[in-house]
């Protein structure tokens, strides 16, 4: 009996992708803007290795082709981003500042969740398949047939460059508690989210050591698309595995610890 | 004005770590990994110069371009004005005896003001100590460039945010504009890696005064013409966009309803 009065996350995560979907479908002009950026951001991104391509052949032995197959799991992993967190966690220090969290918190489901999943916009789901379409082709070109075995490690990379990604940038956003305003931590976020829109190879070894295992931004793109293209041994899916359960798990605790200090804001 | 530049002095110190990590922690992360980037970039492609430029180029480039961008960016304010036409809370602005616009831009420049003067000690130290081809007396030209371009960009902000009356949301409008400028000011990577004849295009457009020719004329790779020239060009887009936006935004105000006590 217990059981069936714990939250079902799974039914209220299908409810809140209607009622986003319902709700995204009123600003229609909004919607297509928004999916219209996100294929320009995509132009931003491949034109500045193309630019560079221009005046070299290679850089530490990657050639373009390497680097569209870089890019399309970059931009995988930002489309899922997108869909699921993205706009949940940039404005997560402007709700918890205006009291949105007491809310959350007097509801019977995890707190977490709520905050993270509130708002979703399932019709990034065109982006989606692009940017798959776009990292098959690439992969393609680069490797000959792409077989079901890379196919799935694609996913499980993706899968675990997003729980990394989500968990990082959780904590960055939950700084608010205890900060009040965060806006500019959200800005330091994306200082930090600029170093994996470059392969890791562009740093120094200091630097691309962070980058893996300190602060595993390595894992959005880069290691996914060393693990995709054979580069680094399948292994690394363990390890990607290893690190995404790890930081999720920090996450989940530095929350609960914020919690403990937050005191209510609204009357 | 005077008094919306200090509100956003004010507003900005009032939650002090948010002022912290605007002006000094977020500087610092950014340009660490942008001269790692590039410094390890030149080892990785084993080449001495890009595009004709040797790695000391792109390194004052890299340091320069980003205090610059931070000056010249404009998403938070662009945010701000459009949530006040969105939620309808603008009805408490249109109803002092101050216009929208001086309201807002007096904020703006304040806030520009104070966040160049409180991060220029980062790049200023770094040029020093790594010596380069930057030549800081030439700074107070290439700031006052990126003032006038600040005029231009607010203007454009006021362009997007009369949309905002007809069609509620428009912060999507904002992030395309970003993008756009992200790339045509050289904030990406210098304009000299262009083809040329997109580098001749950028120069007759406004964005390469945000980024490009301030730090092309600071770091001496660009002369007092390109620089007057930059000062032409953005004063001129900036008329037309401002003539633009004050159509514009007459258009939004009469369609517009306020409600509320």
């Amino acid at each position: 009996m217990q059981a069936n009065n714990r939250p079902q996350y799974w039914r209220i995560l299908k409810t809140l992708i209607k009622t986003s979907f319902i709700a995204e479908l009123e600003f229609r002009a909004n919607i297509a803007m928004k999916i219209f950026n996100d294929f320009i951001w995509y132009f931003v991104q491949v034109s500045v290795f193309e630019v560079l391509y221009l005046h070299t052949s290679q850089i530490s032995g990657w050639g373009l082709g390497k680097i569209r197959v870089f890019l399309g799991c970059l931009f995988l992993a930002d489309t899922i981003n997108m869909m699921f967190y993205h706009e949940n966690l940039e404005q997560l220090s402007e709700r918890i500042r205006k009291g949105e969290l007491d809310l959350v918190l007097a509801k019977p489901v995890n707190s977490q969740f709520m905050m993270s999943f509130f708002r979703l916009h399932p019709s990034y789901l065109l982006n989606f398949i692009f940017c798959f379409a776009w990292l098959l082709h690439s992969l393609h070109l680069e490797m000959g047939a792409v077989s079901i075995g890379v196919i799935f490690k694609i996913l499980i990379m993706i899968l675990c460059s997003n729980v990394v990604m989500y968990s990082l940038r959780f904590m960055v956003a939950t700084s608010a508690i205890v900060l009040g305003r965060a806006e500019n931590l959200a800005q330091i976020w994306y200082s930090l989210f600029r170093m994996s829109l470059r392969p890791d190879f562009v740093y120094p070894p200091w630097l691309r050591y962070v980058l893996l295992f300190l602060l595993p931004l390595g894992f959005i793109a880069s290691v996914p698309a060393h693990v995709v293209l054979g580069i680094r041994p399948d292994y690394w899916v363990l390890i990607a595995l290893s690190i995404s359960v790890l930081f999720f798990t920090m996450a989940s605790i530095f929350w609960h610890t914020l919690l403990r200090k937050y005191t209510s804001v609204s009357s | 004005m005077r008094a919306y530049a200090d509100l956003a002095l004010r507003t900005q110190l009032e939650y002090r770590f948010n002022a912290f990590a605007d002006w000094c922690l977020n500087p610092l992360i950014s340009t660490v990994v942008e001269l790692a980037m590039w410094w390890t970039m030149f080892q990785a492609m084993g080449v001495a110069t890009l595009g004709g430029y040797t790695r000391e180029y792109y390194l004052s480039y890299a340091t320069w371009a980003l205090f610059f961008s931070r000056i010249s960016a404009n998403w938070m304010y662009e945010f701000r004005m459009m949530q006040e036409v969105e939620s309808g809370s603008i009805n408490a602005i249109l109803a002092r005896p101050v216009s929208f616009y001086e309201f807002y831009l007096g904020q703006f420049l304040g806030y520009k003001f104070f966040t160049a003067v409180f991060s220029l000690w980062l790049p200023a130290v770094i040029s020093m100590v790594m010596g380069g081809t930057t030549d800081l007396a030439r700074l107070p030209v290439s700031v006052l460039l990126v003032f006038v371009y600040l005029v231009f960009t607010y203007n454009l902000t006021f362009c997007v945010v009369s949309f905002a009356f007809r069609l509620t949301k428009v912060s999507s409008f904002t992030v395309t504009k970003n993008f756009f400028i992200w790339l045509a000011s050289g904030e990406l990577f210098p304009l000299d890696l262009l083809p040329t004849s997109l580098k001749t295009l950028s120069m007759y457009l406004p964005f390469a005064s945000a980024c490009y020719l301030p730090v092309g004329f600071l770091t001496h790779r660009l002369g007092w013409e390109e620089m007057a020239r930059g000062f032409t060009v953005t004063l001129l887009w900036s008329c037309i966009v401002g003539g633009l936006a004050m159509i514009l935004w007459r258009r939004g105000l009469r369609e517009y309803t306020g409600t509320g006590a």
